[in-house]
């Protein structure tokens, strides 16, 4: 337990550390409009919809599993909140929000009960048709149009709103949210349980846990979480066609890596994901501004991912081979 | 009685283990019902037609099952496409000679134009190197860098394209750069059959024959099963996925190529979004994605169901209403083939318990 | 005369610029993708308003053609301060908050290519009108054609607000009397995507034995029509126009593939929204009937569409055969 931790606690060192690295750097380099402020304000743009996506994924990775689908469960919940407010006379805009997060809470339980009853297929696949689906139906909804409309504090309280002079309302909303994952994963019965799951199935299996059950409330879990992401990204846009969101599940997969937590499952900490996100908005805003270059920051995020997950393991081996000499040494002297 | 219920289990077994006849009637199912709305699709010019237009999308699927096989996976393959094909296609341009001459037939002037550069399989080699040095960088971060293929294969997607980018600098390559012969080499026919299509099945004969006979392509199989028990047999797990991940790669570069010639284009975002399509077509063929399980002639009907959908579907003459169907099926598609996937295994599983005898 | 107005102009920003760089004037411009030559030629463009004004150019695009892209890189172009946004949006209405929370920080912004919703700017830069561009196709074929036959229209995704505009007024324009003895049989949807529009254009092909000619407004299709009509030998059989690169198309319409097809000058559709960029930070109302100057372009007066929203454009589509295509196929 105190080495898991060890392991942990350096993990979140080394995002930290990089952070700070970066943060420093971009100021060096841009000054006036890179400040913590500006950063503030711009994870708006970077985290906070990814960041709840992100949370979800988490979950799912902690399981050992993989869900691909968030980006199309987003899309299809903000297209019904879309058509459902727009629709007739209109449903209530708190009904349509309602509505979308029902979406996202369906879309989860139809992957959660595939991944349960089809145990033979890795979730990748099922996921990967979902992701599909989801995305069709809601281009069955909205064909090529668009649904927008929503009352105007929608997008300039929630999507624009800043409060005590410069921080986002949508990232009070994301902090507001962690703390309650951050209980639930380490603190109650059924985080204890999900851990339990994604470290040896088998073995949770025979202690008694219900496996299966866990696994399709945390991938309905990960619906609703898809969804909110998708209402707050609606914030910002305004208003929503079906392409929206797309490639966002390759987004929300990347800060959970980076998270630390472990697609073989039975790693993963809330605290990881907002440290990441942190990260990521350094990272991502300072190379946007600094070059100007989409391909440019992709490539930054793609070497940054390989690199977290790549130098600790080299590290981890260069220390284990000199151990296994030390011990060579040593048994050679007995 | 029992002779109905045995003809039932012998059908079952026949579908489960040679999953191919499944996968043959589903084609002809598809093929019957595009004939049905537009009978132009039933010509035997189309099937060659579908045939060479599905010759890419198996070669990448043929590098994607040893991927599968040693336990893998790789969503990088679109990158190393885009970036083995702009490089290759940019020495091309660099390379490129175009000569007018003027020839008179009958009294009539005319201008031909030549454009010769590289010899065609250089061209070709230097994109399948590119591709096998990026599946190189992947296959060593997988294996020897203990970095997981998923996380390794979608960093590197942004970093092959970001590559892509720079290199190009945003510049595409056109006809216009192209040499001839690079232009002529999907469509060139000998013995009245493609010249892709050729590729497709000299790919299809050799990777049965390493998957079959060589100890390398049997080593694929092992490893993914069971990487302990491999291991303990003496098989270094390691260079396994490393030279799969190198197939995988060298077999994208030719990909890139055959796309660049056919799409007389490549552009730094070269087939964007395509490797879905090569883990469907895969996945259609039965190969499992947890590993050791694939074979390769199945593989080559779930590329063809592919193809067969995506040419099919536009000569349906559905109109702009209906377009929104197209998006739809081929994720239901995907769905059905893979859930019957897994009711042909579980029938194969429950036949082969009854038919143990304690 | 105008020569020398922006030379004295470029002389005073520099007298200007050299005590205090924090003054100059930055313009932002984002565009549908990166790495479009459509985009770089346009960008071209811009360039050379900077150089002319005396602003400083900075420019982006997604590399996945979305709106969430876009919207990050007006947030970022937001923090870093410009004077100015003009954007070629993915989408009208998605990108309409953000230009809006610009615009109530005192950033000016336009739209141009592919306008954005009239709420999210304060003017649009478009090429040509886009009735001319609808019109002018249908005309291009039809005459290609011997006004009669069976037409078909490749478009790019039916999300682009552009391509239905356009395409509306070809619908439009074919219900003219000279038409009668043409029929458009269908649209089909390419999604700017190669090998889709080329499946796309193969379908048309079986599909419809007798199709004379194919219209298509997107330079990704229009490209993959060529290849597709030339691959199946039925060149000069099935006639093509529509909206495509030089630089793409140049060997097709060598080839007789294409008799015509047409396009504006992007270079010269980024001089004008640089220089309109320009004047609404120094104060320019964009009201219909006030001019502005665009240097080499001239004088530019601002016109009024049907809702009486704000517009400009820079000419008319350019028509390219065989004949000039020399001259353009290595500038765009």
């Amino acid at each position: 337990m105190k080495t898991l931790r060890r392991v942990f606690f350096r993990w979140e060192w080394l995002v930290i550390g990089l952070t700070v690295l970066v943060y420093l750097f971009f100021q060096a380099k841009l000054g006036d409009s890179y400040t913590v402020l500006k950063l503030l304000d711009q994870t708006r743009v970077y985290v906070v919809d990814i960041g709840f996506m992100a949370i979800g994924t988490m979950m799912v990775l902690i399981l050992g599993d993989i869900d691909i689908s968030v980006g199309s469960t987003a899309a299809l919940s903000t297209t019904v909140m879309g058509v459902a407010y727009n629709a007739g006379e209109g449903v209530p805009f708190w009904a349509a929000i309602a509505l979308a997060l029902l979406t996202g809470i369906l879309c989860g339980l139809v992957n959660g009960l595939l991944v349960v009853k089809f145990k033979e297929l890795f979730p990748m696949i099922i996921t990967l048709s979902t992701l599909t689906i989801y995305r069709g139906i809601a281009y069955i909804i909205l064909k090529d149009g668009s649904a927008g409309g929503f009352p105007g504090w929608f997008s300039k309280t929630l999507g624009y709103g800043r409060v005590l002079g410069g921080v986002p309302v949508m990232l009070l909303c994301l902090l507001a949210v962690m703390p309650l994952f951050y209980v639930l994963l380490h603190h109650t019965v059924f985080g204890r349980r999900l851990f339990a799951t994604g470290t040896n199935i088998t073995t949770a299996r025979y202690s008694g846990i219900r496996t299966d059950r866990i696994k399709v409330v945390v991938f309905t879990i990960n619906g609703l979480l898809a969804a909110v992401g998708g209402v707050m990204l609606l914030s910002r846009t305004g208003s929503v066609k079906y392409n929206i969101a797309n490639g966002y599940e390759m987004q929300a997969i990347a800060v959970a890596v980076l998270s630390g937590a472990s697609t073989s499952g039975g790693k993963g900490s809330v605290v990881g994901v907002l440290l990441s996100l942190i990260l990521l908005t350094c990272l991502k805003n300072g190379l946007m501004i600094a070059y100007n270059d989409s391909f440019i920051l992709n490539l930054a995020i793609g070497v940054l991912l390989i690199g977290m997950v790549l130098f600790p393991n080299i590290y981890q081996a260069l220390r284990q081979r000199r151990q296994v000499k030390q011990q060579q040494l040593l048994s050679l002297h007995s | 009685m029992k002779k109905e219920r045995h003809l039932q289990a012998s059908l079952t077994a026949l579908f489960s283990r040679h999953r191919e006849i499944g996968l043959l009637l589903i084609l002809i199912v598809l093929w019957g019902v595009v004939g049905l709305r537009n009978p132009l699709f039933l010509s035997g010019d189309k099937i060659l037609f579908i045939l060479k237009d599905t010759a890419p999308l198996f070669v990448l699927a043929a590098g994607m099952m040893c991927v599968l096989l040693v336990g893998s996976i790789d969503i990088s393959i679109t990158g190393i496409m885009a970036l083995s094909a702009m490089i290759a296609a940019m020495v091309m341009r660099n390379s490129l000679v175009v000569t007018d001459t003027t020839v008179i037939t009958d009294g009539v002037e005319t201008v031909v134009r030549t454009k010769t550069g590289l010899p065609l399989m250089l061209i070709v080699l230097i994109a399948m190197g590119i591709g096998g040095l990026c599946g190189a960088a992947n296959g060593a971060i997988i294996a020897y860098g203990k970095v997981l293929p998923v996380v390794t294969t979608l960093g590197m997607q942004y970093i092959l394209y970001g590559f892509s980018h720079v290199v190009s600098s945003g510049q595409a390559v056109y006809k216009k750069d192209m040499t001839d012969a690079f232009v002529d080499f999907t469509r060139v026919d000998i013995l009245g059959i493609n010249a892709q299509t050729w590729i497709m099945l000299f790919c299809l004969l050799l990777m049965f024959l390493f998957a079959t006979y060589f100890r390398a392509g049997r080593h694929m199989y092992a490893v993914g099963s069971n990487r302990e028990a491999a291991e303990m047999r003496g098989i270094n797990a390691n260079r396994t996925i490393l030279l799969a991940h190198i197939i995988m790669g060298v077999l994208a570069g030719l990909a890139g190529v055959l796309f660049g010639s056919h799409d007389t284009k490549i552009t730094q975002d070269l087939k964007m979004g395509y490797e879905m399509y090569v883990i469907a077509a895969c996945v259609i063929g039965g190969v499992s994605v947890t590993g050791g399980v694939g074979k390769i002639t199945a593989v080559l009907l779930g590329a063809l169901v592919i193809g067969v959908i995506n040419n099919g579907l536009p000569m349906m003459r559905l109109t702009g209403d209906a377009e929104f169907w197209k998006k739809l099926i081929q994720g239901l598609l995907i769905l059905i083939a893979v859930i019957s996937n897994v009711v042909l295994r579980r029938m194969t599983v429950r036949r082969e318990l009854k038919g143990r005898k304690i | 005369m105008r020569k020398l107005l922006s030379l004295a102009l470029v002389a005073v920003m520099l007298v200007l610029l050299v005590p205090a760089m924090a003054g100059a004037m930055t313009i932002g411009v984002v565009y549908k993708q990166t790495g479009n030559p459509f985009f770089e030629a346009a960008v071209k463009g811009f360039q050379e308003a900077a150089d002319d004004l005396g602003f400083t150019l900075v420019h982006n695009g997604p590399a996945d053609s979305s709106n969430e892209g876009q919207i990050q890189i007006i947030e970022g172009f937001i923090q870093q301060g410009v004077d100015a946004i003009a954007v070629s949006s993915n989408d009208a209405a998605g990108v309409v908050p953000v230009l809006q929370s610009a615009m109530e920080q005192g950033i000016h912004v336009l739209s141009w290519d592919s306008a954005v919703n009239p709420e999210g700017r304060e003017l649009n830069v478009d090429a040509s009108v886009a009735e001319n561009i609808g019109r002018v196709e249908v005309k291009e074929i039809a005459e290609q054609i011997g006004y009669e036959g069976q037409i078909a229209i490749l478009s790019a995704s039916s999300t682009h607000d552009n391509q239905n505009t356009w395409i509306g007024w070809m619908q439009e324009e074919l219900k003219e009397p000279e038409y009668a003895n043409m029929e458009l049989v269908t649209i089909a949807y390419g999604d700017d995507l190669t090998d889709k529009s080329y499946q796309e254009m193969q379908g048309l092909i079986d599909s419809y034995p007798d199709l004379k000619g194919v219209i298509s407004p997107t330079t990704v299709g229009i490209a993959a029509a060529a290849n597709c009509i030339q691959d199946n030998g039925l060149t000069g059989v099935i006639k093509l126009t529509g909206l495509g690169l030089p630089s793409e198309m140049a060997e097709y319409i060598k080839d007789g593939v294409c008799e015509g097809m047409y396009l504006w000058n992007p270079i010269d559709l980024g001089l004008c929204a640089g220089y309109a960029a320009y004047n609404l930070v120094e104060g320019f109302e964009p009201v219909p009937g006030a001019t502005f100057e665009a240097g080499r372009l001239g004088t530019i007066t601002i016109l009024a569409d049907a809702n009486g929203n704000p517009f400009t454009i820079v000419g008319d589509p350019f028509r390219f055969t065989a004949e000039n295509i020399d001259d353009w196929k290595d500038v765009y």
